[in-house]
């Protein structure tokens, strides 16, 4: 599913025209993708938690070379579901 | 880890986003719930779903694996399940990584340079292509009131077949600004050809013209000290030291030269010496995330100011004290007592010397 018919089938459901609702998701994905950025966790009712976390560097080998580097640390974004969505999921 | 003040709460979400987008908070969160129910439900159905701008969330088969229960130590089965996942777009995840400048101090210069080559860059292809881009750029009326009628005819006829095909809308205007830019830009490529040459031919030339003068002073003193007569010999012999002056000139640049010499000759010394000493090692140190050479001497030396030894014994590793890789694995050397008295000025001016090469080094 992509975005544009998860917009149509808000717009459907909710009643709202599909500007307004493109509008909304656009409000929405910059929100959350700021909140992460400046390091806060995102949680989302009934769904599940966005939360930044650290990941450390580490020695990797490549298994074709056999060649050992050392990864980048850096940030990334998990995202743990709920009890609720796991059950519904399953 | 996440306190009150860093997590973003459904209705602080509602909230920032009815901001966001100047739409009533109750319109939001039906919207909100509504979005959450249908990726639930795509979810549900097995299938992914993008959102734009953020990422993708999908669902993971579990496969069923053995395992042991804890307590008892029976061999239990866990079923398999579907895992929700959400992986984040390319952009977003890779502005979760933008480093602050603070950070990067020493990469400063060298991406300030990169930009500056990029400008010369754009400047030199500008000029290469320039005739075209200055087609699009002169669009005005004005090259049109100053050229003769006639010249323009005569352009339009010799090139309008190959400009229309390019440009079809510029195709009267382009000619001209192309006949008026060539001659000016050959002026400039000569002239600054011609700059450089003289420049140039001034550096060749100069230290020769040093020379000659030179040997024609000498041959002027030899003549005449072998002309002089016991009478002559009092002036033969002032200029002897005119000429002893002038040479002492001339030989004061290179003596200054010798003195620099010698002084790198010393700091050359000094190197080989330091690093003729690293060969006894306390331990090895595998560097930290955000650690510092400075916090790494701090551990082991007590002081700060001996990172320059460290980064001395490890310049195989390291290629500028700013920049630290994590997992680097430095070699921490023995320093003697004299290497570690701060109180001797000796030992301080060599550390002072050292960090003032490293840092130099860097800069360049």
């Amino acid at each position: 599913m992509t975005t544009k018919e998860l917009i149509n089938k808000i717009g459907e459901k909710t009643g709202m025209t599909k500007t307004q609702v493109e509008q909304l998701m656009t409000a929405t994905t910059k929100v959350i993708t700021s909140a992460l950025q400046n390091d806060h966790t995102v949680q989302l009712q009934n769904f599940g938690t966005l939360e930044p976390k650290e990941r450390r560097s580490r020695q990797v080998t490549n298994p074709k070379t056999g060649a050992k580097s050392v990864t980048r640390a850096k940030r990334i974004v998990s995202f743990r579901a709920n009890n609720k969505l796991k059950a519904i999921v399953k | 880890m996440a306190t009150d003040t860093n997590k973003l709460t459904w209705v602080g979400l509602r909230q920032s986003i009815a901001k966001e987008s100047g739409i009533a908070q109750k319109d939001v969160a039906q919207f909100l719930t509504c979005m959450i129910d249908l990726i639930t439900e795509t979810l549900h159905e097995g299938e992914s779903i993008r959102i734009n701008g953020l990422g993708t969330f999908h669902v993971q088969d579990m496969a069923p694996r053995k395992s042991v229960n804890v307590k008892t130590g029976e061999s239990i089965i866990i079923q398999g399940y579907h895992k929700p996942g959400f992986t984040m777009e390319r952009a977003a995840a890779e502005n979760m990584n933008y480093v602050p400048n603070e950070l990067t101090p020493a990469s400063d210069p060298i991406r300030k340079l990169n930009d500056q080559a990029d400008e010369i860059l754009n400047i030199l292809a500008d000029m290469g292509q320039g005739p075209k881009k200055e087609n699009s750029m002169q669009d005005e009326p004005e090259p049109i009131n100053e050229d003769s009628p006639i010249e323009e005819s005569s352009n339009q006829d010799s090139t309008t077949n190959k400009e229309i095909e390019l440009l079809p809308i510029d195709d009267i205007q382009s000619p001209k600004a192309k006949q008026e830019f060539h001659p000016w830009m050959a002026a400039g490529i000569t002239m600054s050809i011609f700059c450089l040459l003289l420049i140039g031919g001034y550096l060749f030339l100069q230290h020769k013209i040093e020379v000659w003068v030179n040997h024609l002073q000498e041959k002027a003193g030899q003549e005449i000290s072998v002309s002089s007569s016991p009478i002559e010999e009092i002036i033969s012999g002032n200029e002897e030291t005119d000429e002893i002056e002038a040479i002492d000139e001339i030989q004061t640049d290179e003596t200054s030269n010798d003195t620099i010499a010698i002084v790198a000759q010393e700091e050359s010394a000094q190197q080989t010496d330091t690093q003729g000493e690293y060969t006894e090692f306390i331990t090895t140190e595998i560097l930290a995330k955000d650690s510092r050479l400075a916090w790494v001497a701090k551990k082991h030396y007590g002081e700060k100011k001996f990172w320059v030894y460290i980064y001395d014994a490890n310049r195989d590793r390291l290629t500028n004290p700013s920049v630290i890789l994590p997992g680097t694995r430095l070699r921490i050397p023995k320093l003697s007592k004299s290497q570690m008295d701060l109180t001797n000025p000796n030992t301080q001016r060599t550390i002072k010397d050292m960090e003032d090469k490293f840092l130099n080094r860097t800069h360049n």
